[in-house]
């Protein structure tokens, strides 16, 4: 039986179903659009690298793998998946972050039968030495890509100065000797612990009739009875691991990213935290902010400064960061403006136009049909509903987000980041 | 989509697409220059403009006064369209339906509209420590192009591909002039560029049209037009009798090659459809030959792609490589120009280009931002803009056109950033 969940004024509505395989499907139906959007996602990132297995086994795994095994699903027997996607005029993609592999479609034709492809091949692993070792070539120039970006690197380096435990320090491919370990059984291994129904979620955004996607699922994919995983992630301490990584690369540029860790919140309080944060992190440092004004008039910062909260099972932590002319300035200056802030405390005025910014991002982003799967399916896969967002923004005080500024920030734990050229 | 277009005097236009298919109505506003050596004035320009303006003299006055109304969104940037420089304003706003209170559309135009024509002025000219500020981001933005290697790559092959020409000059021009711009010489070429620019007024959402053109108008009026200057096609660029080569080193993982082909053809021309056809068997998709062999097939590299400028007539191939897989990857890269060249792909290869072109084009149409651009740069082309049209045309594209705009293609320049991917070390 479908259920519907709405967002009351902003007039979206998604169809929800747990199907009798355990699998969880959702549909964002878009009349008037063009573009059919459907997503097929697992529990499963870079973060899921130990777990107890079938038959009490405790299984350690290759930095890389969950990665890894997002690559190798498109090969099939009989070829490349995603050429049979294309045949079909859909573009076929996917992605593995810290907590959740995800395989996509987009098209304006044949949606059925690119679903229906989608629900199979994900289900459906083949997996050689042969195919396994071409892989690796592929996926180390992916990887030496990131090596060589400075984003990318000052962001890393930052996680592995955040925690001292947490597998979110390690990086979501791997690295280039992690991978070398990759062989079929240690992917298969993986596909029979994660890709079972119950631990995965299908996302549909489009002009697509709800009922039709559910049978079309239903059909798909069996029951199965597979016991549910157990994740191992180690106790990670409060304190940091390190509190400065530095880093030189041939940069134009120096960059610096600053994190402040975080309490993870309880799963009752998860979507509020979200909320709250998000809006602290504007209040604080957005582009109507008396930080912001500050250090962009002292040259520290430019446009492409930006402030967000990142954060998943067992981590949470606020980043920020961008270019600037002088790293250690701007990390030395923004603690500074920060504890100024804290000693002040909130002024509701600048909360509210936080407040109505974020709302008026969030009606933005339902412009975005595949935006908005997205964004559902990565809270989907925490057991958050991101329609609860808005009912949540309209009605948020300026004392829960001035309550969450001293908790996050008066006896900061924080690490710094910086890439500068070489 | 559809744009209808409402001419508000000499190269001045609105295109409105009246829709309740977005929750947000969007502005745009796009002033063609020509690309020269006053770039890095037209990439500083609309910096400055957004810092503030006569009635909000403090650039957080503005950002207060945009988050108020549920976080309206006002940026302005240049792009880089052939050999013109674009000078973009850009607006969203939810729509009120969405939003409690009053409609926030009209006091975020009149905001537009301040920030585009009444910005601070001080000493005859843009308040000067913002102008001076401002240099110092663009000139670390234009330094930041430098940490983006695959983006670095581009630029130097079109370098030294184009040097001399128009087309050369980087988007948000170079370092070295940085320094002449004041105050006053950017509050001139600003008035110049409002007067006699080319200019096309976008918008998209649940407007009314007649709404729509008093607001254009309005905005219009301020500008103080004046005969404008018709924009230029760019230059021709023809290959040089051999291939140059180009070899540069830096310490990084993965090195970067980038080919520079002419095509021998503009996108006005008739037989367009047929180049385009040809980019994508070549290197537009992942189905291409281009991501099938260099990566699939060969395991080279992690991208390997192919795009066509039809404004100036050429085509670039990208690859992301180990440094010593160099010659085997470039010699992937001109077998597979060799094999489309002689007809060898297979009916399935035109069906998947067709349809995955087809698909771009209709998908364009379920984003504001996207459609806006699309529908502005074919009219810059000179091409259709109807969809149907566009996909009969590429349906009418026979295995013959297709291998002979691939057969117009000459190697012209090949750059090579080499990394030092080597080692396969571990990560660090």
């Amino acid at each position: 039986m479908a259920t519907l969940l709405e967002a009351g004024a902003l007039r979206e509505t998604i169809h929800y179903e747990r199907q009798p395989s355990g699998l969880a499907c959702y549909v964002l139906p878009k009349s008037g659009f063009a573009t059919r959007y459907a997503s097929l996602s697992t529990r499963y990132g870079s973060c899921d690298q130990t777990f107890w297995g079938a038959g009490g086994t405790l299984h350690e795994t290759p930095a890389g793998i969950a990665h890894f095994l997002e690559h190798k699903l498109f090969e099939e027997e009989d070829g490349n998946v995603s050429e049979r996607f294309s045949a079909l005029g859909a573009m076929a993609n996917a992605f593995t972050n810290y907590g959740q592999t995800s395989y996509l479609f987009s098209t304006t034709d044949n949606f059925p039968a690119a679903l229906d492809l989608l629900l199979h091949f994900v289900q459906r692993p083949y997996f050689t030495e042969e195919n396994v070792a071409k892989e690796q070539g592929i996926i180390a120039e992916e990887l030496r890509m990131y090596l060589d970006d400075p984003r990318s690197v000052v962001f890393q380096n930052l996680l592995q100065g955040l925690y001292q435990s947490h597998p979110v320090r390690v990086e979501i491919g791997g690295t280039l000797e992690s991978i070398r370990k990759i062989g079929p059984g240690e992917l298969l291994l993986c596909h029979q612990a994660f890709y079972h129904p119950g631990n995965m979620v299908l996302m549909v955004a489009g002009d697509v009739d709800p009922d039709a996607v559910f049978a079309a699922a239903r059909d798909a994919v069996a029951p199965a009875g597979t016991a549910p995983v157990r994740r191992v992630y180690p106790e990670e301490p409060r304190t940091v691991a390190q509190a400065l990584q530095r880093r030189q690369m041939a940069v134009g540029v120096p960059l610096v990213a600053i994190g402040y860790k975080d309490d993870p919140a309880p799963q009752s309080d998860a979507l509020r935290r979200e909320v709250t944060m998000e809006i602290l992190n504007d209040v604080l440092f957005g582009p109507a902010s008396e930080i912001n004004r500050t250090l962009y008039e002292e040259g520290l910062i430019g446009q492409q400064f930006s402030a967000s909260y990142f954060s998943g099972d067992g981590y949470a932590a606020s980043v920020l960061g961008g270019p600037t002319r002088d790293p250690d300035r701007l990390a030395a200056r923004v603690e500074e403006l920060l504890q100024d802030a804290v000693a002040q405390g909130l002024d509701p005025a600048s909360v509210e136009r936080s407040r109505r910014r974020s709302l008026g991002e969030f009606v933005a982003l339902f412009n975005a049909p595949e935006a908005v799967a997205h964004a559902f399916t990565e809270y989907a896969l925490r057991d958050l509903d991101l329609l609860a967002v808005y009912p949540l923004l309209q009605g948020i005080t300026a004392d829960e987000v001035g309550e969450r500024l001293r908790e996050q920030f008066s006896a900061p734990r924080r690490a710094v980041s910086i890439v500068e050229p070489a | 989509m559809a744009f209808i277009e409402t001419s508000l005097g000499p190269s001045a236009s609105l295109f409105l697409w009246s829709t309740p298919k977005f929750k947000t109505t969007t502005v745009r506003v796009l002033l063609r220059t020509p690309l020269g050596p006053a770039a890095s004035a037209g990439a500083l320009l609309p910096m400055v403009l957004q810092r503030g303006t006569r009635q909000l003299r403090e650039t957080i006055e503005l950002a207060r006064r945009l988050d108020m109304l549920y976080g309206a969104e006002l940026k302005a940037d240049v792009l880089k369209m052939g050999e013109e420089q674009v000078i973009a304003f850009h607006l969203e706003v939810a729509h009120s339906a969405f939003v409690p209170g009053e409609d926030p559309l009209p006091e975020a135009l009149r905001l537009l509209a301040d920030v585009l024509t009444a910005p601070l002025l001080m000493q005859d000219g843009l308040r000067p420590d913002w102008v001076d500020q401002e240099r110092e981001n663009l000139r670390r933005r234009i330094q930041g192009i430098y940490s983006d290697k695959a983006h670095y790559a581009q630029l130097r092959l079109i370098e030294e591909m184009c040097k001399g020409e128009a087309y050369a000059t980087p988007r948000l021009g170079r370092l070295e002039d940085l320094d002449a711009h004041t105050g006053p010489s950017l509050w001139r070429r600003w008035q110049e560029i409002l007067r006699t620019a080319p200019v096309d007024i976008y918008m998209v959402g649940e407007i009314e049209p007649a709404v729509a053109e008093d607001h254009a108008r309005e905005l219009l009026e301020r500008f103080g037009r004046r005969a404008a200057q018709p924009s230029a096609p760019a230059s021709p660029h023809a290959a040089p009798q051999h291939p140059r080569e180009v070899r540069e080193h830096q310490a990084i993982s993965q090195g970067k090659l980038a080919i520079g082909f002419t095509t021998g053809l503009r996108a006005s021309d008739p037989g367009y459809p047929a180049l385009a056809m040809m980019n994508g068997i070549y290197g537009g998709f992942s189905h291409s030959r281009l991501f099938q062999e260099v990566r699939e097939r060969h395991s080279l590299a992690y991208y390997a792609q192919s795009q066509i400028d039809g404004l100036k007539g050429l085509c670039f191939v990208h690859l992301g490589i180990a440094s010593p897989s160099r010659e085997a990857a470039q010699e992937l890269v001109l077998q597979q120009l060799a094999a489309v060249q002689r007809g060898e792909f297979t009916a399935q290869e035109m069906q998947d280009t067709l349809s995955g072109i087809a698909s771009q084009i209709l998908q364009s149409a379920d984003a504001p931002s996207e459609a806006i651009m699309t529908d502005f740069e074919l009219r810059a082309a000179g091409r259709p803009t109807e969809p149907e049209e566009r996909r009969a045309a590429l349906a009418a594209v026979s295995r013959e056109e297709i291998a002979a705009a691939a057969a117009d293609l000459r190697l012209d320049t090949i750059y090579f950033l080499e990394g030092e991917g080597e080692t396969d070390g571990d990560a660090p």
